[in-house]
């Protein structure tokens, strides 16, 4: 059979469900994490490799490649951290923390050209996307077994590990939380007033994406904040966020208007 | 880094204290599992193989749901879709 995606990539996928896939967007504003595989073509310096790898680190530009989904125009990506774990013959581990949107075989392979000999990635695994990391991730099989569990026996332990609630993705999104009586309006698309909010993360700019939360900790929708979090906490009315998108249930909690 | 929601640090600031009412909404946690498959997240551990596309329709395919969409694509290369294969599970 012939093989079309990449074989040599695994790791953290995070797949939202029904309703959830409306937070997906969010989810790209998060941090990934990777370990992988990379093999040089030549002899090379221990030295050269962690000088390169030092200097790659931070903002750089980057095409996508030939071979890519997307217009191949110049792209700025902050590379976090990138670091070489163990170094045999020609073959090194490394792990990197990038932006979304990063090509890490294109990294590799302008590492190579860098130090001199060339370069190509052998292996890649994804350790961390956002919150989520690999600890807590589950295999197709043990998805199938869960809903085979719960399906034919009618016991959901194993499913409940494995589906989790999207709220889970968002723990550490910065979030404003508000009282019962806004969520209705909220869930409507109605932008965000004082009055409605009872806790906001801080500190915050004007312009900023954020969750919007009730107190039990479901996500409502997104927002972007029309004021910054200090002023959030001391206006008394006026509008404090506008609403961008709504993953709420529409009627889980009462109208008070109308 | 703005953008990227995840290495940015924040505490929570009280602005009103409120009691929320149990009878409306629900814990997350406490979700049941229809309701999860409606709003709910698999931290998958996508197989070496099978694109990132290939792995969330099998998802689909494996609970039933309507939707499932996959949230930033383990680096898919060609895109000829025509002669995709796709993997199934026993």
């Amino acid at each position: 059979m012939k093989k079309w995606g990449d074989p040599g990539v695994s790791g953290v996928l995070p797949i939202c469900l029904n309703d959830a896939t409306k937070a997906v967007e969010y989810l790209h504003m998060m941090s990934k994490e990777y370990v992988g595989v990379c093999e040089m073509h030549g002899e090379f310096e221990e030295k050269d490799l962690r000088k390169w790898v030092e200097k790659l680190t931070g903002v750089i530009y980057q095409r996508p490649p030939v071979k890519s989904s997307v217009k191949r125009a110049l792209r700025r990506r902050t590379i976090l951290r990138f670091t070489i774990e163990d170094i045999v013959e020609r073959r090194f581990v490394f792990r990197v923390v990038t932006e979304p949107g990063t090509y890490i075989r294109k990294l590799l392979h302008d590492l190579g050209l860098l130090v001199g000999v060339g370069a190509h990635m052998v292996e890649l695994r994804r350790t961390r996307d956002g919150f989520l990391n690999e600890d807590s991730s589950s295999t197709l099989l043990e998805l199938y077994a869960a809903w085979y569990l719960y399906s034919r026996e009618g016991d959901d332990k194993l499913l409940r590990r494995v589906v989790r609630p999207v709220e889970e993705a968002l723990k550490g999104f910065p979030s404003i939380y508000i009282k019962d009586s806004a969520v209705a309006a909220v869930a409507h698309g109605a932008p965000l007033a004082a009055k409605g909010v009872s806790k906001i993360d801080h500190p915050l700019a004007k312009g900023d994406t954020v969750c919007i939360k009730t107190l039990k900790g479901e996500c409502v929708g997104f927002g972007v904040l029309t004021m910054d979090s200090d002023e959030v906490i001391h206006a008394k009315s006026g509008i404090v966020a506008t609403v961008e998108r709504v993953v709420m249930d529409r009627n889980l909690y009462p109208k008070t208007w109308g | 880094m703005r953008n990227l929601v995840d290495v940015l640090k924040f505490r929570t600031i009280v602005k009103e204290e409120y009691e929320t009412d149990p009878n409306y909404g629900e814990y997350p946690e406490k979700r049941s599992v229809e309701r999860l498959l409606k709003l709910g997240i698999i931290n998958l551990d996508k197989p070496p193989g099978p694109s990132s596309h290939d792995v969330s329709s099998t998802v689909k395919k494996i609970l039933g749901v309507e939707k499932a969409g996959h949230a930033g694509t383990l680096e898919e290369m060609g895109r000829s879709r025509r002669f995709r294969c796709v993997t199934y599970l026993p």
